[in-house]
C-alpha cells in the first residue's frame, strides 16, 4: 500500500512537470485589436456635441442607443434625435454653464460627470412606479423619458422634476466623495433616516415637520444632503422660505441643515449656494421664457 | 506490481501525447474580429443599394401575445446612418432617424435613435411596462443582395428583408387597403377535404384553425399561426403543417370572402354591420331617453377601448370595441376622472356605471349595451341595444352608483335616481336609457 502511494506521488509530480514544459513555442500577438468599435458617421449634432461638451469638458454625451449601458432589467427604447439635441442644451445651459460661471471652468472640467445617456421612454416597472434616471459611481448619468420633453419644456417644475434636478442632485453625490461633508449633518436629524420606507406613510407626506426637505431625504444623510442642495438651488427663494414655514416643528432642523450645506460648498469649493440658486434660477426662467434656442447645432 | 505497470503505462501514454510543438493551424484566415468587420462594411454596402429601399416582413410579440406581422419599408442613406422608414400602418407617413451596425455575438442592425413608426411595438407604457413585442436590434442571420434575414434580439422573432421594386409610399399605402378590406372575424370550409373551422384575430394578425367534429365536445386538432398581410391576401410567419396539408400562404378574395390555397378552401365571415375599430373615432351626438349631448370618442392606446368624453360633468367612460362583433359595447365600470386615468372617489367609494337589468339586479359582469350601426358609411347611426352577454339579462338603463372595493356593495349616496353627489350624467342625472349615437 506504501509502495503504492509512493507511486502515485511520483507520477503525480512527473505529470506536474510534463504539464510545466508543454509550451516552448512563442507566437507572436497579432498586432490588430479584436476590439471594434461601432463605426458610425458624425451629423451635425455629434459635431456640435464636440465642441461643446467632449472637447472643453471630456463629457461623453451619447444619446444613440447601446444597450450595454441601459438598464437589462427594463425595457428601454433609444432617445429622439431632436428631443436629445434640446436635452444636451438643457444640460449645458443649465448645469454644465450655472458651474461654470459661478465656480469656473476648472470646477466644472474636474467634477462635473463625465457620460451621459439618454433613452426615450421612463423605465416602467411592473408595480406602475416609474424611473426616470440614474447615476453611477459619479461618473454617469443616465436620463430615461427624454423623448416626453417637448410636453415638460415649458415648465420649470415639470423640468426639475423630470430630468434636471436629478443631475445637481447627483452632481451633489459626486462632490461629496471628493470631500465628505461634516458629520454635525447626520447628527441634526439622525434618528429620521428611514431607508427604503421613505416613501411610505407617514414619512412620504410627512417629511416636512420631520425635519427633511423632500421625502426622498429621509433615505439616508448623503440623499439628504443631495437633495437640500438640488431643491435649494432649483427653487426661488420664496419657495424655500414658505416651504421652512409650512414645515412648522421641521423648519429648525432643515435650516440647521442648510447652514451646513452652504458652508461645506463655501469652504471647500469657494461656491456661494446663493449665488449658484440666484444663477440656476435665473437660466431656468430663460428657458421657459425660449430665450435659448433649444435646437440650434450651429457651432460658434 | 500489476498496478506499478499500469501507472507507468498510464504515465507513458501521457508523454507520448503530449507534443510541444503546436500546428494548429486557424480554420479561418482572418481573425473573427476582422470578418466581423468586414460583413459590416459588406452589409453597410449592401442597405445603402436599392434604388427604392427594402420591404420588411417584420414579426412581433412577447410571451403575453403574439402580434404577427407588419409591412414596413426601409431605405437606408448612402452618406449618412439614417433610415426613413414606412409602415402599412400608416398612411402617407414616413419618419427618419438613425442606424447603425454593430458587432455583437454577430453583426446586428440596430436602430439607435428614436422612430415612432419603427419602435411603435418597443415602446414600454404603464400598461406594457415589458412594450408589445416590437425590437429595434436585430442580429442579421443571413445576407444577399436577394434577402436579409433578421432574428429579433429582445423576441427572437425572425423579420426580412426584400429589396423594394416600387415606390414606399405605394406600396405601404396599398397594403394599408389590403388590411383595411380583410376584417374577417371566422370562417369555415375545407382543408384537403376535411371540414374545418377557425377565427381570425385581425388585430394581433393570428389565424386559428380547428378540426371540425361532429361532437363539439371531442378534442379537435388546432393551431395558432401568426400572419403578415401581402397583396393578395396572408402569409404566414412560417409554414406549418395542419392535418397534413402546409399552409404556407391562402389568397384572399374580398368579393366572396373566401381564403383559398394549397388544397385550402375556407369561407370568411363577416358580420354584415361589423366595424372596423377606426370607424367610431369623432364626435357624436348621443341620444338617450331624456334628452341628447355631444360625445368625442378618443382611441386608447390599446386600440381595444374608446374614451368617451362629455357624458358627464366631471368624468370620462370607457367603451370596449369587439373584434369579433366590430361593435362598441357600454358595460360595468369604474368611471375615470375627465381626461385622467384615475377612478373618480367619493371618500372611500369609487364612482361606477352599471347597467341595470330588468330585473332590478345591476350586471357588473359584461352585461350591457352594445352598437347596431345603421350599414351606411356616410352617415352612421349607431342604435344602442342589448349586448346579449348574458341571456338572462335586459338592461334597463345606465345608473352611476358606488362600489365599495372591501364589501363590493353598490350604494348611492343620494337617493335612488340622483346617484353619488360627485359624479353626475350631463344634464344633472344619475341614470340614463341610451338610445343611439349620431356622428356629427
Amino acid at each position: 500500500m506504501k509502495a503504492a502511494i509512493r507511486i502515485s506521488f511520483l507520477g503525480a509530480a512527473l505529470l506536474t512537470a510534463c504539464l510545466g514544459t508543454v509550451s516552448c513555442e512563442k507566437e507572436t500577438l497579432n498586432p490588430e485589436s479584436v476590439i471594434r468599435v461601432a463605426q458610425t458617421q458624425k451629423n451635425d449634432f455629434d459635431r456640435w456635441l464636440d465642441v461643446n461638451f467632449s472637447t472643453p469638458y471630456n463629457i461623453d454625451f451619447k444619446y444613440r442607443y447601446e444597450l450595454n449601458e441601459s438598464d437589462l432589467n427594463y425595457f428601454t427604447i433609444p432617445a429622439d434625435y431632436n428631443c436629445s439635441i434640446m436635452m444636451a442644451h438643457l444640460v449645458k445651459y443649465l448645469c454644465v454653464e450655472s458651474y461654470d460661471e459661478v465656480a469656473g471652468v476648472t470646477f466644472t472640467r474636474t467634477y462635473f460627470p463625465k457620460m451621459f445617456f439618454l433613452t426615450g421612454e421612463w423605465e416602467y416597472r411592473n408595480n406602475g412606479t416609474i424611473i426616470l434616471g440614474t447615476a453611477e459611481g459619479g461618473k454617469k448619468i443616465f436620463l430615461a423619458g427624454v423623448n416626453l420633453l417637448p410636453q415638460y419644456i415649458g415648465s420649470v417644475e415639470d423640468l426639475n422634476t423630470y430630468y434636471i434636478k436629478t443631475i445637481h442632485h447627483e452632481f451633489t453625490h459626486i462632490l461629496n466623495q471628493t470631500k465628505d461633508f461634516p458629520v454635525e449633518f447626520k447628527s441634526i436629524t439622525g434618528s429620521g433616516y428611514v431607508a427604503d420606507s421613505w416613501n411610505e406613510e407617514p414619512y412620504e407626506s410627512h417629511h416636512l415637520e420631520y425635519g427633511f426637505i423632500t421625502d426622498y431625504s429621509q433615505y439616508s444623510e448623503d440623499e439628504d444632503f443631495a437633495e437640500m442642495l438640488s431643491e435649494y438651488i432649483t427653487h426661488s427663494p420664496e419657495w424655500w422660505t414658505k416651504t421652512i414655514k409650512a414645515a412648522g416643528d421641521g423648519g429648525p432642523s432643515i435650516s440647521a441643515k442648510l447652514d451646513i450645506v452652504r458652508a461645506y460648498m463655501a469652504d471647500t469649493f469657494n461656491i456661494d449656494i446663493d449665488v449658484l440658486r440666484q444663477t440656476v434660477n435665473r437660466r431656468q426662467t430663460d428657458i421657459v421664457n425660449n430665450k435659448v434656442d433649444l435646437l440650434d447645432i450651429t457651432i460658434k | 506490481m500489476m498496478k506499478k505497470t499500469l501507472l507507468f503505462l498510464a504515465l507513458a501514454g501521457l508523454f507520448f501525447t503530449t507534443s510541444c510543438l503546436k500546428d494548429q493551424k486557424d480554420y479561418f484566415d482572418k481573425s473573427s474580429a476582422e470578418r466581423l468587420q468586414e460583413v459590416q462594411d459588406q452589409l453597410r454596402g449592401l442597405l445603402s443599394s436599392n434604388q427604392y429601399g427594402w420591404r420588411m416582413e417584420y414579426f412581433i410579440g412577447n410571451t403575453e401575445q403574439d402580434r404577427g406581422g407588419r409591412n414596413l419599408t426601409l431605405k437606408f442613406g448612402e452618406a449618412q446612418d439614417t433610415v426613413c422608414v414606412r409602415s402599412e400602418e400608416y398612411v402617407d407617413s414616413s419618419y427618419t432617424s438613425h442606424f447603425k451596425l454593430i458587432g455583437d455575438d454577430g453583426p446586428v442592425l440596430s436602430f439607435d435613435t428614436y422612430n415612432p413608426i419603427l419602435h411603435k411595438y418597443a415602446v414600454p407604457s404603464s400598461s406594457y411596462y415589458e412594450a408589445r413585442g416590437g425590437d429595434f436590434e436585430f442580429l442579421i442571420i443571413d445576407y444577399s443582395a436577394e434577402k436579409i434575414v433578421l432574428k429579433g434580439k429582445r423576441s427572437g422573432r425572425t423579420s426580412t428583408l426584400y429589396p423594394l421594386t416600387e415606390d414606399a409610399g405605394a406600396f405601404t399605402n396599398r397594403l394599408h387597403q389590403s388590411d383595411k378590406v380583410f376584417h374577417i372575424s371566422s370562417f369555415d370550409g375545407t382543408l384537403a377535404g376535411t371540414a374545418v373551422k377557425g377565427e381570425v384575430d385581425v388585430k394581433n394578425r393570428q389565424f386559428t384553425i380547428t378540426e371540425k367534429l361532429e361532437d363539439e365536445y371531442a378534442d379537435a386538432k388546432t393551431t395558432t399561426i401568426p400572419y403578415i398581410l401581402t397583396d393578395k391576401g396572408i402569409q404566414f410567419y412560417q409554414p406549418e403543417e395542419f392535418m397534413g396539408t402546409t399552409l404556407d400562404f391562402l389568397d384572399f378574395s374580398p368579393a366572396d370572402t373566401t381564403l383559398t390555397g394549397n388544397g385550402v378552401s375556407l369561407k370568411c365571415f363577416i358580420p354584415k354591420d361589423w366595424c372596423p375599430y377606426e370607424f367610431f373615432e369623432g364626435s357624436y351626438m348621443f341620444l338617450h331617453n331624456d334628452g341628447m349631448f355631444q360625445v368625442e370618442l378618443t382611441p386608447e392606446e390599446d386600440q381595444e377601448t374608446y374614451r368617451a368624453s362629455g357624458i358627464g360633468t366631471n368624468f370620462d367612460i370607457f367603451m370596449t370595441y369587439d373584434i369579433k362583433t366590430g361593435r362598441l359595447n357600454i358595460e360595468a365600470q369604474f368611471v375615470a376622472e375627465q381626461g385622467k386615468d384615475t377612478a373618480l372617489q367619493e371618500g372611500d367609494n369609487y364612482v361606477i356605471l352599471a347597467p341595470l337589468g330588468t330585473s332590478g339586479y345591476f350586471g357588473l359582469d359584461g352585461e350591457g349595451y352594445s352598437t347596431a350601426w345603421n350599414m351606411r358609411e356616410d352617415r352612421p347611426v349607431y342604435t344602442w341595444e342589448n349586448n346579449g352577454r348574458n341571456a338572462r339579462f335586459m338592461c334597463s338603463e345606465l345608473m352611476l352608483r358606488l362600489y365599495n372595493l372591501t364589501d363590493g356593495f353598490v350604494r348611492d349616496s343620494q337617493g335612488y335616481s340622483m346617484g353619488p353627489s360627485v359624479a353626475k350624467f350631463n344634464g344633472n342625472k344619475g341614470s340614463l336609457t341610451p338610445k343611439s349615437m349620431q356622428k356629427r
